[in-house]
């Protein structure tokens, strides 16, 4: 079912290439190794098919035929920061049977919004990328912990972006990576400092 | 007549290149804490501040600071920014780095950011926040026909303006303020070519910061 959608989804993509002009990039992550400051924590990650196979679109007179795809750079986003979060994180497949596996909590991350402006857009002429994301934390039994609203700024460099003018892909690229390094930064903090999971933590029972 | 022309043309060129490229530094320091030698082991790091995204500090400025400290004549173990902010990812992001001492304490209460302190023998971290503005411009150039057919007159005013927060990481305390005040003006007569004749604002500002800085710390 996976692969058909997949299929589906470069086809449709291929199809609207062959109208015309178009921009079909996929977006490639590459931020620094996290400082690890485990929590004690036996959690769970679940990633939905949405958030997996992400592919942003636009098509108007502006952006003709745009297709970002972001879905690996995100995965590869969570596994990368997670690991450094806590103890003991596995990926879930499935979350109907998460309560059986004695995790302390189960994160669904969500993508809510990315928005891109480019270099004309902008006041300071360059390449602006913004990613917000809600961070689900619940219990194995589904009672949610909290929601954590976090988002993420990038750019391309101040007075470069004539360079990234001959290749839009190439700025909107570096405004990606630095959004998704923002973001994650963003999301270890705000999970250290959120008031709802500081209750959790301090209410829970240990394992 | 045609002579007194020619004078009046060549007084002003002369005082357009003697006061062009001048600039004027004001500098304030403030002790806080009475500083000690660094050793030979000591590092420390000069960061900008990035939180707005307005009034951002230019990432050639901080380079341009550590690489006069860490010249031969002081020897000053300075750690790029950049490295610094990977190793610490995601402490010292723009969006996420202690704005100030208090941030810090709570900060290295975390064994792993402590450690990383320590492996990089960090004595100072200075935080460097403001930037290089062209505050006024007049004037207009033409051309015609490609660069080689300008004429016209055109000036503007540069200002640098960047405040140095150092921070003693053995004391975790605020070890002092500098601040560093640049204005320069830049001139651009074009006679058939366009002959640039620009004030060094921002190196300005960057050699009299370094200067303060290597005061302060030694």
């Amino acid at each position: 079912m996976l692969k058909l959608s997949r299929y589906l989804l470069i086809l449709s993509i291929g199809l609207v290439t062959a109208c015309g002009q178009s921009f079909i990039v996929e977006t490639k992550l590459d931020i620094p190794q996290p400082v690890s400051t485990q929590l004690p924590l036996r959690m769970a990650v679940f990633y939905d098919h949405e958030l997996r196979e992400f592919v942003y679109t636009e098509n108007n007179e502006d952006r003709m035929n745009w297709a970002i795809s972001i879905g690996p750079s995100q995965i590869q986003l969570f596994d990368l920061i997670l690991p450094a979060m806590f103890t003991t994180i596995n990926r879930i497949e499935d979350l109907s049977n998460a309560e059986e596996q004695n995790y302390d909590a189960i994160i669904i991350p969500e993508i809510k919004d990315i928005q891109f402006a480019l270099p004309y857009e902008t006041r300071s002429k360059v390449h602006e990328t913004w990613i917000k994301y809600a961070i689900h934390v619940q219990q194995p039994d589904g009672v949610e912990i909290t929601t954590m609203n976090v988002i993420g700024y990038g750019k391309s460099p101040n007075k470069t972006s004539i360079q990234f003018l001959l290749d839009e892909k190439k700025g909107l690229l570096y405004a990606t990576n630095q959004a998704f390094r923002d973001v994650a930064a963003n999301i270890i903090i705000s999970f250290q400092s959120n008031p709802d999971i500081q209750q959790w933590l301090a209410t829970k029972p240990v394992h | 007549m045609r002579a007194q022309t020619d004078n009046l043309l060549l007084i002003l060129l002369i005082s357009l290149l003697m006061t062009a490229c001048n600039t004027v530094t004001v500098i304030d320091e403030r002790k806080v804490l009475n500083t000690t030698d660094l050793n030979d082991k000591d590092s420390i790091v000069l960061l900008g501040r990035r939180h707005s995204h307005q009034h951002e500090t230019e990432r050639d400025y901080i380079s341009c600071v550590g690489a006069n400290l860490s010249d031969e004549s002081t020897a000053i173990n300075v750690i790029p920014e950049h490295q610094f902010i990977d190793a610490m990812y995601p402490y010292f992001e723009a969006s996420t780095a202690p704005m100030d001492i208090s941030n810090l304490v709570e900060l290295v209460q975390q064994p792993t950011i402590l450690e990383k302190f320590s492996d990089y023998h960090i004595r100072y971290l200075i935080w460097i926040e403001g930037n290089t503005e062209t505050i006024e411009n007049t004037g207009a150039i033409t051309c015609v026909g490609g660069p080689a057919g300008c004429f016209g007159f055109a000036m503007w005013n540069d200002e640098a303006i960047y405040e140095a927060k150092i921070w003693d990481i053995s004391q975790l305390a605020l070890s002092g303020k500098i601040s560093t005040e640049t204005q320069g003006t830049s001139y651009l007569p074009a006679i058939i070519l366009p002959i640039p004749l620009l004030a060094s604002v921002k190196a300005d500002a960057c050699d009299g910061m370094a200067t303060q800085l290597k005061q302060f710390l030694k």
